[in-house]
C-alpha cells in the first residue's frame, strides 16, 4: 500500500499550524456532527425540546431499543446484507468473466466490448426507461430484481480495473495452466482471481459501499416495506417520526455506526481505491 | 494466441462472457438509449394509455412555451456543479498540503475527513438536517450568538448554499486523499533544491507542487465536474429539490415520480443533462490533459 | 476436492436464491394480501393498524401489508406512482380527485385525475356500503357516475387557538381581520409567537392555511364558485379580491414563528402543545396529536376571519383520505372486502373518533379530541374544492403545485410584488386552460 506520509526531504519539527488547522477542520466539522448525532440519541424528548445543544442527561439508551423496534431495523438490516453480498459479488464475477477475454483480445470484437464500455461512461443514466425495463422483466418490488438491478455499478467499475490488472499478468500463465490441462472456469476462479485478490478487496468494497448507501434505487424500483434496505427504511422512519428528533437519531446513529466501524477497518482499502484511482489515469 | 482455448474451453469463454454482457446491454446500454427514444413519446406510465410518437413537442415545451422551469434547473445545477468542483478542490488541495505536515494526531484527523466517504446519503442528509434544525439545533444556537437565525435548509437564499456545503464535506476526504498521493510522488530533490533557492513555500507549490500533481487535479476536476452534474440523491433527502436546489437530476426524478406523469418531459430533461455533462466532460478533459502534456 | 468447493458454493447460491424467491411477497399465493398504502398522518395510521388487526382476526387467511411514506408532497407522490404502474398496490389513499378541469388534457390534469379519468381505479358504485355515505362527500371522486373512492370525511382548516394563552392575555377569538392582527399584535408585544406553521418536508404549500381561507372570505363572495370561475375566465388571478388575498396574507405571515420555512410540519402538534406559540395555523388532522403531546391543553378553534365582514368568514372543509381500489389489483375481491370492512359502523367509529375527521357516513355517534375543540364548527364550512383549484403536476410552470406556492412564499420574502405574482399566475393558467 503507499503511504501518504510526507516526502521525506521534508521532514521536521512538527508544524503546529497545521495541527491546529487540520485539527479544528477534523474535530469541529467531522468529528462535531457524529458527536452531535450521538448526544441527541442520547437524549430525553424533553431535554432536546428545551436545550437541545446540552450533554445528554440522563443518558436515554431507551432510544436505541425503541428506534431499533420501531423501525424494524432488524429487517432492513439483513436485507441490506441480502442486496449487498449478492450484488457484489455477483457483479465482480461477471465483470472478471468479462475482462479476461478483453484484455487478452480472446475473443473477435474485444475492442467493440471495450468502447462501449467506455462509452457507458458517457451515456445517461435512464432511470425512467430502467424503471419500465424493472416492470416488465419483472423485476420490480422483489429481491432478485433488486439485486439484479444493481450489478450495473460493480460490472462497469469492475470490468475496467480487471482488463487493467488481467494485463498485468503475464500470457505465459494462461498458456501453461492450458497445457496442464486446466478448465477455463476453473482457471479464471482458482488461479486468476486469487492472483487479483488485492485489487478486488479494493473494488469490492466500493461496490459494496455503492450498494448499500443507495437510496433512490429502493425508492423507485422497491414498495414493499419488508423488501427495503437500510437506507430507506431509515428514511421512511425519518419521515413518520420527524416530531422525535432523539428517536430518529438514534435510528440514523444506529445505520451510521456499522459504516463508522466498517470505515475504521476498510480505511486502507478505500485510501487505496483512491490513490490507484489517481495514479491509474 | 487465441488457439490457447479451443473446443469446450472456447465456449466456455463465451459462456463466461454472456451474463456480463447481456446486463450491461440490457440494464445500460437500453436504458441509456430509450430514454432519448422516451423523450419524443407522451410516455405517461398509465397502465392502457397509448404511447405516441410526438417529435421534439417536449423540448419544445421544456424550451419554448414553459421555459421557466428547465432554465432555473439549468442554473441552479451550474451553480452547484461550479461552487461544488471549485471549492472542493481548493479546500482538498489546502487539506492535502495540511496532511504532508508533521504533526501529532495527522493520521486520525486524515481517517476523520475521509469518514463521509462510507456513511451514504441517508445518513449523511439526516445527521445535517439536524445540524441546521432551526429552532434550537446547533447551527442554530451558533449563529444565536451573533444575533442571527436562519430556516437553512427551508430558506430560498441559504438552502442551495447549504447543500453545496454538504455535498462539499461528503466528498471533500476522497479528494483530499487523491490529491495527498499525487503530492507523494513528488521527487523529494525538487523541494530540496528550491529550498537552498530559498523560495517560499507558496512559490514551492505553485512552481513545484501544483504542476506536478496535474494528474490527480484532471481526476479530481473531472470526478467533481461530472459528478455534480448528475447527482441529486443528497439533495433529495435535504430538501427535495424545494428552495431553489432543483437541479436538473432533481428536476427529472421530480416529474418522473413526484407529481406529474409526464415521463416524457423526465426524458427530455434527463436528455439535457447528458448533453451538458457531456460538454463539460469533454471540454474538460481536453483542457486538463493539454495542461498536463505543456507541463 | 477443489471441484467440490466451488459445486458447494454453487449449490448454497441456489439454494439462497431460491429461498428468496419464496421470501418474496410473489411467492405466497395461498394467503390473500392486501396491499394498502396512504401517506403519514400519524393517528389515521395507528388506527388503520389497528383496523388491519381486527380485519385479519375476522378473517382468516387475509393479511393487509400496510405501508406509508414521509408524505403528501415527495415521498408519497413518488409511491403512488410505482403503485399504479408497477402493480403493487390494492388499495390506495388519494385526495378526491374532483374539481377535474373544464377542458381535459394530459397537461391540466393532475396525477390522481388522470388515473381517475383512464380507468386506473375499480369503479365502486353499488358497494354495499355506498347508502350509508354523504352522496356529496362521495361526489369528489366521482366520474361520468362512476364512483371511484371512499372519501372517508372532511377535516377542518383554520386557527386552533391555546385558551390559556388567550385568557392570560384577555383576547377572545377574532371574528374579523382587522381583530385577528390585532390580537396577534397583542400577543407579539408580549413576547409570545402568534402563529405557527411549518413548511419544511411539505414545502410552501402549508401556507394554504392562510391563503384558502382568505380566498373564500375576499374572493368567493365576488364571484362565487372561484375554481368554476377560474376555469371558464370569469375571474382571473389577477382579480383585485386575489390581489388583496396575497396583500392579507403576507400581513398575517409577519406574526408566524421565526424561520418557519425551515421547520418541519410534522413539529407542528408538539410545538403548539408545548405552548410554543398562540395559535397553530392547521387542520384538524393534527388536533389528535396535539392531544396527545400534551392531554392537558385547553384548545379551541375559529375560522381564519379573512374579511372584515364577520358573515362571510365561514369555516374551511377539506376531504381527506379517500380509498381506491386499483384495476390492475389481483386482489380485488380481498379489498372490496376490506372497504366494507372498514365502512362497518363500528369500524368506522374508531376510525373517526381516532383522527377527529368529521364523518362521511350518514348518522352515528362520535366523540373526538376535535370534535370537542371544534365545538359547533365540527363538519360545517365550505368545501375547499369550490375555492382552489387543482394544480396540475405538469405543464405551465408557476400553477404546478411546488411553484404555485413557493411564488407565494417568494412574494412575503419581497422577491416579487402580489401583482407581479399574480400575472405570472395569469399567464401560465392562460395556458392550462386553453
Amino acid at each position: 500500500m503507499i503511504s501518504l506520509g510526507k516526502p521525506a526531504s521534508l521532514r521536521e519539527k512538527p508544524s503546529w499550524g497545521a495541527f491546529a488547522l487540520a485539527g479544528v477542520v477534523a474535530v469541529v466539522f467531522y468529528l462535531g456532527p457524529i458527536a452531535y448525532l450521538l448526544a441527541v440519541a442520547l437524549q430525553s424528548p424533553a431535554q432536546f425540546l428545551n436545550n437541545p445543544v446540552s450533554f445528554p442527561r440522563p443518558l436515554m439508551w431507551s432510544n436505541f431499543t425503541s428506534a431499533w423496534s420501531q423501525a424494524t431495523m432488524g429487517t432492513y438490516f439483513s436485507n441490506s446484507v441480502l442486496y449487498t453480498f449478492f450484488s457484489t459479488v455477483l457483479s465482480l464475477l461477471f465483470a472478471a468473466l468479462l475482462a479476461f477475454p478483453v484484455s487478452r483480445r480472446y475473443v473477435r470484437g474485444s475492442q467493440v466490448i471495450y468502447l462501449l464500455f467506455l462509452a457507458g461512461m458517457f451515456l445517461p443514466v435512464g432511470l425512467v426507461p430502467l424503471f419500465i425495463e424493472s416492470r416488465m422483466l419483472d423485476l420490480y418490488n422483489n429481491r432478485i430484481g433488486y439485486i439484479v438491478l444493481h450489478l450495473q455499478y460493480g460490472l462497469t467499475f469492475g470490468f475496467f480495473i480487471f482488463v487493467g490488472y488481467f494485463r498485468t499478468i503475464p500470457v505465459e500463465l494462461d498458456e501453461s495452466a492450458a497445457m496442464d490441462g486446466c478448465g477455463y472456469f476453473h482457471y479464471i476462479w482458482r488461479i486468476l482471481i486469487p492472483l487479483v485478490k488485492p485489487v478486488l478487496a479494493t473494488v469490492g468494497i466500493y461496490v459494496a459501499i455503492n450498494v448499500w448507501n443507495d437510496l433512490i434505487g429502493p425508492v423507485v424500483f422497491l414498495a414493499s416495506n419488508q423488501l427495503f434496505p437500510l437506507t430507506r427504511g431509515l428514511y421512511t422512519f425519518y419521515g413518520s417520526n420527524q416530531s422525535d428528533w432523539t428517536l430518529l437519531a438514534a435510528g440514523v446513529f444506529i445505520v451510521a455506526a456499522p459504516l463508522i466501524i466498517a470505515f475504521v477497518l476498510l480505511q486502507r482499502y478505500l485510501v487505496a481505491g483512491a490513490v490507484a484511482g489517481s495514479l491509474k489515469s | 494466441m487465441a488457439s490457447l482455448y479451443r473446443g469446450r474451453d472456447r465456449v466456455q469463454l463465451y459462456i463466461g462472457m454472456l451474463p456480463g454482457l447481456l446486463l450491461y446491454v440490457l440494464f445500460g446500454v437500453v436504458p441509456s438509449v430509450a430514454t432519448a427514444v422516451i423523450s419524443v413519446t407522451n410516455y405517461s406510465g398509465i397502465p392502457g394509455l397509448p404511447v405516441n410518437f410526438i417529435g421534439l413537442q417536449n423540448y419544445v415545451q421544456a424550451f419554448v412555451l414553459d421555459s421557466t422551469g428547465i432554465v432555473g434547473a439549468i442554473r441552479d445545477t451550474l451553480v452547484f456543479a461550479v461552487s461544488v468542483t471549485v471549492v472542493q478542490n481548493v479546500a482538498a488541495l489546502g487539506m492535502a498540503h495540511l496532511f504532508t505536515r508533521r504533526y501529532p494526531g495527522r493520521a486520525v484527523f486524515r481517517s476523520l475527513v475521509f469518514m463521509p466517504a462510507a456513511l451514504g446519503v441517508t445518513v449523511i442528509g439526516l445527521t445535517w438536517a439536524l445540524i441546521l434544525n432551526p429552532s434550537g439545533g446547533p447551527a442554530a444556537s451558533l449563529l444565536a450568538l451573533w444575533g442571527g437565525s436562519s430556516a437553512f435548509l427551508g430558506s430560498n437564499r441559504f438552502a442551495l448554499p447549504l447543500v453545496i456545503f454538504v455535498q462539499i464535506w461528503a466528498s471533500l476526504g476522497f479528494t483530499t486523499i487523491v490529491y495527498l498521493a499525487g503530492m507523494n510522488t513528488v521527487p523529494g530533490e525538487l523541494y530540496e533544491a528550491a529550498k537552498i533557492d530559498g523560495a517560499s513555500s507558496w512559490v514551492i507549490f505553485r512552481r513545484i507542487t501544483f504542476p506536478m500533481i496535474a494528474p490527480s487535479t484532471t481526476v479530481n476536476v473531472l470526478l467533481a465536474a461530472v459528478g455534480s452534474l448528475n447527482t441529486y440523491d443528497l439533495i433529495y433527502v435535504l430538501t427535495d429539490g424545494l428552495y431553489h436546489t432543483n437541479t436538473l437530476g432533481m428536476y427529472m426524478f421530480n416529474t418522473a415520480f413526484e407529481g406529474s406523469s409526464n415521463l416524457g418531459l423526465a426524458a427530455t430533461i434527463n436528455m439535457v443533462e447528458f448533453a451538458i455533462t457531456l460538454a463539460v466532460a469533454l471540454t474538460l478533459q481536453k483542457v486538463l490533459r493539454k495542461r498536463e502534456e505543456v507541463l | 476436492m477443489k471441484k467440490r468447493a466451488v459445486a458447494a458454493s454453487v449449490s448454497t447460491l441456489l439454494a439462497l436464491s431460491t429461498g428468496l424467491a419464496v421470501a418474496s411477497p410473489a411467492g405466497a399465493a395461498t394467503k390473500q394480501v392486501i396491499n394498502l398504502i396512504t401517506w403519514v398522518n400519524p393517528p389515521a395510521v395507528t388506527v388503520l393498524k389497528k383496523i388491519n388487526a381486527e380485519f385479519e382476526k375476522a378473517n382468516p387467511g387475509y393479511t393487509v401489508n400496510y405501508q406509508t411514506t414521509a408524505d403528501v408532497s415527495g415521498g408519497y407522490a413518488t409511491m403512488q406512482q410505482t403503485a399504479v404502474q408497477g402493480g403493487t398496490a390494492d388499495i390506495m389513499g388519494t385526495f378526491p380527485f374532483q374539481p377535474l378541469p373544464f377542458n381535459m388534457s394530459q397537461n391540466n390534469l393532475t396525477p390522481t385525475q388522470l388515473w381517475a379519468v383512464h380507468n386506473v381505479f375499480a369503479p365502486l358504485n353499488g358497494q354495499p356500503w355506498v347508502k350509508n355515505f354523504n352522496p356529496s362527500v362521495l361526489s369528489g371522486d366521482m366520474y361520468k357516475g362512476k364512483l371511484y373512492g371512499l372519501v372517508t370525511g372532511v377535516y377542518q382548516q383554520g386557527v386552533f387557538y391555546n385558551k390559556a394563552i388567550f385568557a392570560k392575555y384577555h383576547l377572545v377569538p377574532p371574528k374579523t381581520y382587522n381583530g385577528l392582527i390585532h390580537t396577534a399584535q397583542v400577543l407579539a408585544a408580549h413576547h409570545v409567537t402568534p402563529f405557527f406553521d411549518g413548511l419544511q418536508n411539505v414545502g410552501p404549500l402549508y401556507l394554504m392555511f392562510i391563503t384558502n381561507p382568505l380566498m373564500q372570505d375576499i374572493w368567493m363572495p365576488k364571484v362565487g364558485n372561484v375554481n368554476t370561475a377560474l376555469w371558464t375566465n370569469k375571474t382571473k388571478w389577477t382579480d383585485p379580491a386575489f390581489i388583496k388575498v396575497m396583500v392579507r396574507e403576507r400581513a398575517i405571515m409577519k406574526y408566524l414563528e421565526p424561520n418557519f420555512t425551515g421547520v418541519p410540519w410534522q413539529a407542528m402538534p408538539g410545538a403548539f402543545a408545548n405552548g410554543k406559540a398562540a395559535m397553530l395555523l392547521d387542520g384538524s388532522w393534527d388536533l389528535a396529536s396535539v392531544a396527545q403531546a400534551n392531554p392537558h391543553m385547553k384548545m379551541g378553534y375559529f375560522p381564519l376571519p379573512g374579511s372584515n365582514n364577520p358573515k362571510l368568514n365561514q369555516s374551511l372543509l377539506q376531504p381527506d383520505l379517500t380509498f381506491v381500489v386499483l384495476n390492475n389489483s389481483p386482489h380485488k375481491a380481498a379489498a372490496l372486502k376490506w372497504l366494507d370492512f372498514f365502512a362497518s359502523p363500528k369500524i368506522y367509529a374508531q376510525y373517526v373518533d381516532a383522527t377527529g375527521i368529521s364523518p362521511s357516513r350518514v348518522g352515528g355517534a362520535y366523540s373526538s379530541a376535535a370534535s370537542r375543540a371544534l365545538g359547533p364548527w365540527f363538519g360545517k364550512g365550505v368545501m375547499l374544492d369550490r375555492i382552489f383549484p387543482q394544480l396540475p403536476g405538469s405543464g405551465s410552470y408557476y400553477v404546478q403545485p411546488k411553484n404555485w406556492w413557493q411564488l407565494q412564499l417568494e412574494m412575503y420574502q419581497g422577491k416579487y410584488t402580489p401583482q407581479k405574482v399574480a400575472s405570472m399566475y395569469q399567464s401560465a393558467w392562460q395556458q392550462v386552460v386553453k
